[in-house]
């Protein structure tokens, strides 16, 4: 009897959660003229399933995918890079200065990222990156999400040392060291990392936004946004566009949940 | 092949703690020697500082006459067993066993892809190499009885296994100096009995130097052609099992070999008329004059007296013929408690004045607990212990 009332409580809340994909589903099968009509069924009398391929034609879609895959793996890849080489650093390797960096990695980890935004705009702005995905991309490889940095360095210090050592009497250098038994070791971490990356990268708006002014460079988050033009608000298009990009978000999220770290075994001290 | 030479060597953690303290050991090459100690003596430090693990704070580190102070453990050709084995869970059995081979081949190593060789022409070199590693992995795998287990993962192996391939990645390489951090201590009681004499096989079958480090006496004891036996970073005594068990060179030694372990007792020097006696709280012992004159030194302190459980004999009537030595002296006391172990009893009781010993005995003695006995003492075998200056030895015998 628990048992069901628990159930019915997940499929509640579930439901309520599932209600806006729902409800965008549900647009993205509306004719243009329905799309504001608070009276129109939730399930149309005919679906528009051509609203899907119209959506994919009015503007550059694949493009936009494009840019978005690559933009979001260049920068998981350059953020697996860059922090777990910091977190090993600040977990495994001895070195004058190590607590005052973890002390301000942590300091970074509590500021809000919008407060960078103006310096860093000044800053690429500079350096003459304006409209090109190096202000999106290269911070990725400077370790610049510390969150990603702490979570690896609470990952590695709970590997034993003894696989290190190991590998140091074996004759393995220190980068051997991190990429040939450290690494191989950490899957629960490397895949952690990937999926909340990907998910941020996949789904960042204000970024792009700032930096980007040339259409063919927009990702999807900022191509979406050009259903609404002066041309009309193609909402049902909108909606059927959004849909689409959510796919490989999910794909990856499906893959990884399997390896997924939890939340208690990444904040253990 | 080497012999290793540690001359003054310590280490100071950053924090302040003293983890080894001046310590002068000479390894001749080939032999086997044993470190032990309570945890927290500094016994595995000695063993990172040999590896290069860990740096030294001051001393000198010689293999074969070669200082190796500052190289990194990669370049001192050790090769080391750690407690919890460290097998690598993401290699196979033959990958683990490769690993180190591989690491210090030139061109087999993991470093280059294979199209680069190809590219280099170093291709053939690199198969010569890995066909080397591979005969050398499976010899050693067929000695330690592990080639059936090559494929697998050490996840998928049990404990004997894996100790087996721990031993087997450390050996394949023919290493200088073999160490090992307490490599038995993860196994069950019999399972680490019988790996003890297949250590001892294979320390005979690839003589290579070794050092041993373990907290337990009775592995010390057993393994060590010589043992050394370290307290706080301090060397108490260095000697062969024999050495240390039978002229332990302070009270510390004593006590910590030998299970059960040895009695103490304070006692003091008296003059009765000429004679010397050894008086106790509940005891009055004669002395010979020689041993007597050895503590005339501290007659003014009072001393302790060490006896193995093994030189305190049940007196009572059913025991009375083996209880006989040449030199007895008596002690009353209670049967407080007696543990049966087959061959032998231990029984532990209180003396008349509140003194706890324990005392060992054949398995067929009949004695009873709450008994009131008496205790002969083999006087010949007491150890007298300073009770300032350390705990030092003064002497042994009457």
């Amino acid at each position: 009897m628990r048992k069901l009332w628990r159930y019915l409580l997940l499929i509640i809340v579930g439901v309520l959660l599932a209600l806006p994909l729902l409800a965008a589903f549900s647009t993205s099968l509306q004719p243009l003229e329905q799309v504001y009509n608070p009276r129109a069924p939730l399930w149309p009398a005919q679906p528009q399933w051509d609203n899907y391929q119209q959506a994919l034609i009015k503007l550059p879609y694949n493009r936009f995918l494009l840019n978005s895959l690559i933009l979001s793996l260049l920068a998981v890849v350059g953020t697996l890079w860059s922090t777990s080489l910091a977190g090993y650093a600040l977990a495994r390797l001895r070195w004058r200065g190590r607590s005052l960096c973890l002390a301000l990695v942590l300091i970074v980890l509590v500021i809000p990222g919008h407060v960078y935004l103006i310096p860093h705009f000044l800053l690429f702005k500079t350096l003459g990156w304006m409209d090109s995905y190096k202000p999106l991309i290269v911070p990725s490889f400077l370790a610049v999400e510390v969150f990603y940095i702490f979570l690896f360095r609470q990952f590695f210090r709970q590997l034993p040392s003894a696989y290190s050592d190991l590998g140091r009497i074996d004759g393995a250098s220190e980068p051997q060291v991190f990429w040939r038994i450290i690494m191989p070791l950490s899957k629960p971490a490397i895949v952690t990392v990937l999926a909340l990356n990907f998910a941020y990268h996949w789904q960042d708006f204000l970024h792009p936004l700032i930096y980007l002014q040339s259409v063919e460079l927009f990702p999807l988050p900022l191509g979406l946004r050009m259903y609404r033009t002066l041309e009309g608000d193609w909402v049902n298009y909108l909606m059927a566009a959004s849909l689409l990009s959510l796919i490989p978000a999910a794909i990856i999220l499906f893959i990884t949940q399997r390896y997924l770290l939890h939340q208690s075994t990444v904040i253990r001290p | 092949m080497a012999e290793i030479i540690l001359q003054q060597v310590s280490k100071v953690y950053p924090g302040g703690v003293q983890a080894v303290s001046n310590l002068d050991l000479a390894v001749a090459d080939r032999e086997f020697v044993v470190l032990v100690g309570p945890s927290g003596c500094g016994k595995s430090t000695t063993l990172r500082l040999i590896a290069g693990l860990e740096e030294l704070s001051s001393g000198t580190i010689e293999f074969a006459g070669r200082q190796v102070n500052t190289l990194p453990p990669r370049d001192r050709d050790v090769a080391m067993v750690f407690q919890n084995y460290a097998l690598y869970p993401h290699m196979t059995v033959y990958r683990n066993l490769a690993f180190g081979l591989l690491m210090r081949r030139q061109h087999a190593g993991w470093d280059y892809p294979w199209w680069w060789l190809l590219a280099s022409a170093k291709y053939a070199q690199a198969r010569a190499e890995r066909h080397e590693v591979d005969r050398q992995v499976r010899e050693v795998a067929e000695k330690l009885g592990i080639s059936e287990l090559l494929k697998r993962r050490p996840g998928a192996l049990s404990g004997g296994q894996q100790q087996r391939v721990a031993l087997g990645r450390a050996l394949v390489r023919r290493p200088n100096v073999f160490l090992m951090d307490e490599p038995l201590s993860n196994l069950d009681a019999q399972m680490r009995v019988e790996m003890r004499a297949e250590l001892k096989r294979l320390h005979r079958q690839f003589p290579i130097t070794t050092i041993y480090v373990t907290h337990d006496q009775e592995e010390a004891m057993t393994l060590g052609q010589r043992v050394v036996v370290q307290r706080a970073g301090v060397v108490q005594q260095i000697g062969t099992p024999e050495d240390i068990y039978h002229q332990p060179l302070n009270r510390f030694v004593a006590g910590f070999f030998g299970s059960p372990a040895m009695n103490f007792l304070e006692g003091r020097l008296a003059k009765s008329g000429v004679e010397w006696t050894l008086v106790g709280d509940a005891y009055r012992w004669p002395i010979s004059d020689s041993t007597a004159a050895l503590l005339r030194h501290h007659a003014d302190a009072p001393f302790l007296l060490g006896i193995r459980p093994e030189a305190l004999m049940i007196d009572n009537a059913a025991n009375r013929e083996t209880a006989r030595t040449e030199t007895p002296g008596f002690l009353k006391g209670e049967v407080e408690l007696i543990e049966r172990l087959g061959e032998r009893i231990d029984v532990h009781l209180v003396t008349g004045a509140g003194q706890r010993l324990i005392c060992r005995a054949p398995g067929q003695s009949t004695v009873l607990e709450g008994e009131n006995v008496t205790l002969a003492v083999d006087l010949r075998r007491i150890h007298y212990f300073d009770q300032q200056n350390e705990q030092k030895r003064i002497t042994n015998g009457v």
